[in-house]
């Protein structure tokens, strides 16, 4: 176990140096999310060993614990380098119609402002936060689940059904391309 | 009217997404088929659809490829 857990040290390591820059993290705190992630990836693998199926090697499959292990204690910090009001500064993030050809700005401006009213009118208080933060503001997910008690994958399921929404949306509103979808994200 | 591709972006539109717990179970082996030259997204859509449209998940599975890649010939199996 010593070795695993070694080898686990060494990717976790790896992953948060690949993630580090989004979060403005300095050494030792790197290093305290590696060996955290490697401690609880360890306690997950021989929790769930018996599940193993060998349809990957061995490490692959342990790694993933790494990786969600790296996700969710990078999460944690997320809000302590980043403090900025979620909704001030949101609507700057939808895509500058600026940005595209002069004579594709009218069709996009009016499609962004269709989408602004379709998010304050149509989701719940609950979607229109995740929303704004998750797919507007590049708030990690996981750091929104601790911000709101929850997990990943009910974080995601929120998005999955603002997103739905907005889609019907827009369509009813007369854009074509959204069309509503038949996905679960269980 | 056409909608501009940034819509797409922010709401992409999967048929199949199979969700994040779902999507955990098999990531391994998805990873696992990518590495091997197999197409993954054809044998496991629910998957594929997913991590185009879940941002945790993506960077979950952007950092297994990586790590399997790099580090995936280490042993040891657990005894």
């Amino acid at each position: 176990m010593a070795a695993l857990h070694a080898l686990l040290l060494r990717v976790a390591r790896y992953e948060v140096s690949r993630r580090a820059g989004s979060l403005q993290l300095r050494g030792p705190e790197l290093e305290d999310i590696a060996q955290q992630a490697s401690d609880d990836a360890l306690m997950a693998i021989r929790s769930k060993i018996a599940g193993f199926r060998g349809d990957s090697r061995f490490t692959t499959w342990a790694y993933k614990f790494v990786m969600f292990e790296v996700s969710t204690k990078m999460g944690r910090h997320f809000w302590r380098h980043r403090n900025a009001s979620m909704d001030a500064d949101s609507w700057e993030r939808l895509p500058d119609p600026g940005a595209v050809a002069p004579d594709q700005r009218t069709e996009h401006r009016e499609i962004f402002e269709a989408l602004r009213r379709a998010i304050e009118l149509d989701l719940t208080p609950l979607q229109q936060r995740v929303f704004v933060a998750v797919a507007l503001n590049e708030v990690p997910m996981d750091a929104m689940a601790r911000e709101l008690g929850a997990n990943r994958n009910s974080v995601y399921k929120v998005l999955f059904d603002a997103r739905r929404k907005l889609r019907d949306s827009l369509r009813t509103a007369g854009y074509e391309r959204p069309t509503q979808t038949s996905g679960s994200a269980a | 009217m056409k909608t501009p591709r940034d819509i797409d972006a922010l709401l992409p539109d999967n048929t199949v997404d199979a969700g994040c717990a779902a999507s955990f179970d098999v990531l391994h082996s998805y990873v696992e088929e990518e590495l091997s030259g197999g197409d993954p997204a054809t044998s496991q859509p629910g998957l594929a659809a997913h991590i185009s449209s879940c941002p945790a998940c993506r960077e979950d599975y952007r950092g297994l490829r990586d790590a399997a890649a790099l580090f995936g010939d280490a042993e040891p199996l657990p005894s």
